[in-house]
């Protein structure tokens, strides 16, 4: 069994932005184990002479002419969820 | 003390100079913009939304291969590099990982006198992050993501770059050829054209522990990191210490570079394809179609220029000029002869210079040009008149319209220049008494005054044979 260790949980959270209570990182730390369990079931599988595939869709090249198209939702509309605005600038915690 | 020699990797961001952005339809220039207003549901990544390809991309790119002497990947797929930052809406970046569009590709730079390939080992397509600004004392900082979503095109050579001087002129020649294709504005004050250098030394055929130093945005800061860099490193082994892997900023008033630790390693970026954007093919027809729309690569220009003599910095001031480039290819098809060619190149390099400094849309055409250099050529203007008009040429006047408006025929005509300078002899007894007694140094006085009573638009040398004639009759 692919055991991780809590560090090794702790730095998935973090790069996930997830705040993890140490109770919380014992419970996801058998619980990733487990799912990592399950992919090594699948990595098992036999897959030669199988087309490696990200893509289901079958499609190929959609795509869009370089055409400038002005979104009909106003600016301040597409903003109107930010917690903070300043100067038609989205306000951010210092991060430099 | 041991030979320590450097061994340079570049990795170049250049935004492409579409109309829209990479992903959606957002006008993609907003240099008069205020913030926040060049922006959509998708390159927000407002819940629901998809992104969608620019065509427009994809050809700047299939260009892009042609100027690098590189291949155009026939399926070419996009990526997803997970961090979370305040200015990438969607906490992803999408960018091309495992078949990017360009590969294997050189770019042929000029070092002593002799080309050198530098080796593109790729080049792919990803999209720019919004900008980040930070007010001087606040505890705040500001986002404007009228940025988020502009196509880029990061360039990645193999680390064959061996002196900071290579490194300089491979620089200058990418940033050439992305102009010249038109695929980049390369405004560099405006982050049009960034990049990150990664730099170790060695003296021995193992190659040392590299460092990288990030983003940075003119040659000249390019020159003098490496050089800090290098001399850093050199001066580390020296005293017996370990370079160590790491990322380094460069500070320009201090001019040095420090060390800045990042918070994630290449691994953290858990990249996967991106579900979102079905995989791109491109055949060799269609590949060859768009090339073919290139007319002219700044290697070549290059290499014409080095025939005609011309030293790298003017080499460079053409080559930086995509639109004087075509100036001087269509006036170089019309002189044909090398001589007359090499004076194309000089009124480009010289006297244009000095006129773009004030002339922001000038209307110089290489037929012009090559006109303006056949009039003196053939002796119709002298080339000092040649000069007095450029100007006018350079703001739209035809040369010979301009020659007949002002009456600057040069005046070659024996008899209208005897004339005159029977006239000065008359007037000038006492000069005329020197001559004749042995002083030659009076000639040009009298050549002087011809110049004066006809503007400058005598012959000078029929002046010459002439004055010399008269005065010893």
């Amino acid at each position: 069994m692919a055991k991780l260790s809590l560090d090794e949980i702790q730095k998935v959270a973090l790069l996930a932005r997830i705040e993890l209570s140490d109770d919380e990182l014992v419970v996801a730390s058998s619980e990733i184990s487990s799912i990592l369990d399950f992919v090594d079931t699948i990595q098992n599988t036999d897959t030669a002479g199988v087309e490696l595939t990200s893509q289901v869709t079958g499609l190929t090249d959609v795509w869009r002419e370089d055409l400038v198209e002005k979104c009909a939702i106003a600016p301040k509309l597409l903003l109107a969820s930010t917690p903070d605005m300043q100067d038609g600038y989205v306000k951010v915690k210092k991060v430099l | 003390m041991s030979q320590y020699k450097p061994t340079i990797g570049i990795e170049i961001h250049a935004q492409l100079a579409t109309n829209s952005k990479m992903f959606c339809g957002c006008n993609n220039d907003s240099r008069d913009a205020l913030p926040n207003t060049n922006i959509c549901p998708v390159c927000l990544a407002l819940p629901g939304t998809l992104p969608v390809i620019n065509k427009g991309a994809i050809d700047m790119a299939i260009k892009l291969a042609k100027g690098f002497n590189a291949e155009v990947a026939r399926t070419t797929s996009f990526d997803r590099k997970n961090y979370f930052y305040p200015d990438s809406p969607k906490g992803y970046q999408i960018t091309q990982m495992d078949q990017p569009i360009i590969k294997n590709g050189y770019v042929e730079i000029l070092v002593g006198g002799e080309f050198k390939k530098i080796g593109i080992h790729h080049a792919h397509l990803e999209e720019d992050a919004g900008k980040l600004t930070h007010p001087d004392g606040a505890d705040y900082s500001l986002v404007d993501f009228n940025r988020a979503g502009t196509p880029l095109t990061e360039i990645v050579s193999e680390p064959d770059i061996k002196s900071t001087e290579q490194a300089k002129r491979y620089l200058q020649e990418v940033y050439n050829i992305v102009t010249s294709l038109g695929v980049c504005n390369g405004d560099m004050e405006h982050g049009n054209f960034k990049f990150d250098l990664n730099v170790s030394i060695s003296d021995s055929s193992t190659l040392g522990t590299r460092t990288e130093l990030k983003n940075l945005n003119s040659f000249r800061n390019a020159e003098r990191a490496l050089n800090y860099e290098i001399a850093r490193q050199i001066a580390v082994l020296e005293s017996g210490g370990v370079i160590e892997q790491e990322t380094r900023g460069w500070n320009d008033t201090k001019a040095v570079t420090f060390s800045q630790r990042s918070k994630e390693q290449a691994n953290d970026y858990r990249y996967f394809p991106e579900p979102d954007l079905p995989p791109i093919t491109l055949s060799q027809s269609y590949i060859d179609q768009v090339q073919s729309q290139i007319t002219v690569l700044p290697i070549d220009v290059r290499k014409d220029l080095v025939n005609l003599n011309l030293n790298a910095d003017e080499q460079d001031v053409l080559l930086a000029q995509p639109a004087t480039i075509a100036i001087f290819k269509d006036a170089e098809s019309a002189l044909k002869k090398p001589e007359l060619i090499k004076k194309a190149v000089n009124w480009l390099v010289g006297d244009y210079q000095s006129i773009l400094a004030t002339n922001k849309k000038p209307h110089l055409t290489g037929e012009r040009l090559a006109e303006l250099i056949e009039l003196v050529e053939s002796g119709v203007i002298s080339s000092k008149i040649a000069k007095s008009i450029f100007a006018d040429i350079v703001a739209g006047a035809k040369p010979s319209d301009i020659v007949a408006q002002k009456g600057l025929k040069q005046v070659s005509d024996d008899s209208e220049l005897e004339n005159i300078i029977k006239k000065i002899i008359l007037d000038n007894p006492k000069p005329v008494d020197d001559y004749r007694s042995g002083n030659a140094r009076v000639l040009g006085f009298f050549v002087g005054e011809v110049m004066k009573q006809t503007k400058g638009q005598a012959n000078p040398s029929k002046v010459n044979q002439l004055m010399i004639k008269l005065l010893k009759e």
